[in-house]
């Protein structure tokens, strides 16, 4: 299976990486991009089956992404990693289509928790 | 509304020191200087329809380096990292804290959005209407001063 990670931080992107090792997920293939611009380049050529997106990026945000993704008919499952963790922007999240809803900071047992179920689906 | 927000942002850093450092925060019990000689940081904006203020957090670059080997699961005996990458980690650290600090200021006040964060370096200059609030903290090993710049009246002691 093969992951997506969007951050606008390189070293975020590591620490996802690393907390899906920490995870479990090791087994899976990883994948970056830095902002929704990439990603959507990213999830067309490379064809991820999961999107672990920040939401505030330069260029597209990840709610950008995620709406032109379904406006494109792109279907990869998706979910937010952010620090943006309110009620609000959950509904948001989840209204818009994401799957999950990880707040930073995270731990392993959080994606664990959030990531099995929608890896079991993909 | 001044103490309120520095109440929020000690325990946001300490969710940051916890989670994402893997160390404990304490606050320093001897006197400190306000700002550590020349320091780096970072910090984001948290802004609201009535409220715009800033959060970070500042160091000295040695103790910066510490804190970034840290974030990305390193020790102090690790290669420095470039400077790129510390910028990055220290932007990281403030958008971290921000989002904590919002999660638990929001149901007190207004809602509030995330700016992207910023790399700051001392010394600090401020437009008139605002003010800096300092408050000694350290992560683990390393002393750090969190910030707040912020337009609020202080409150009478």
């Amino acid at each position: 299976m093969k992951i997506l990670v969007v951050d606008d931080s390189k070293t975020m992107r590591m620490i996802v990486k690393r907390t899906l090792r920490q995870a479990g997920f090791e087994a899976h293939e990883v994948v970056e991009a830095g902002n929704g611009v990439e990603a959507l380049e990213v999830i067309r050529t490379a064809a991820p089956d999961v999107v672990m997106s920040d939401w505030n990026m330069p260029e597209m945000n990840g709610l950008q992404l995620l709406q032109k993704m379904t406006e494109d008919g792109l279907r990869p499952r998706f979910g937010f990693v952010t620090s943006e963790g309110t009620a609000e922007m959950r509904e948001t999240a989840r209204q818009a289509g994401a799957q999950f809803f990880i707040s930073k900071p995270f731990t392993p047992e959080s994606f664990e928790a959030q990531l099995t179920p929608v890896l079991a689906g993909a | 509304m001044l103490k309120q927000w520095m109440t929020a942002l000690l325990d946001s850093a300490e969710e940051l020191a916890r989670t994402s450092l893997g160390w404990e925060l304490s606050r320093p019990t001897e006197s400190v200087e306000a700002i550590p000689g020349e320091a780096i940081g970072g910090c984001v904006a948290l802004v609201g329809d009535t409220t715009s203020a800033q959060i970070g957090l500042i160091a000295a670059p040695s103790d910066c380096q510490q804190l970034c080997k840290a974030l990305m699961a390193g020790t102090a005996e690790d290669p420095d990292l470039e400077e790129s990458e510390m910028v990055d980690a220290l932007c990281e650290m403030a958008n971290i804290m921000a989002g904590c600090l919002k999660g638990r200021l929001e149901p007190v006040t207004e809602p509030l959005k995330l700016g992207l964060p910023l790399f700051v370096r001392t010394p600090l200059r401020l437009a008139s209407r605002q003010q800096l609030e300092l408050a000694p903290a350290r992560l683990g090993p390393v002393e750090t001063r969190l910030m707040l710049i912020h337009p609020f009246v202080k409150e009478a002691k």
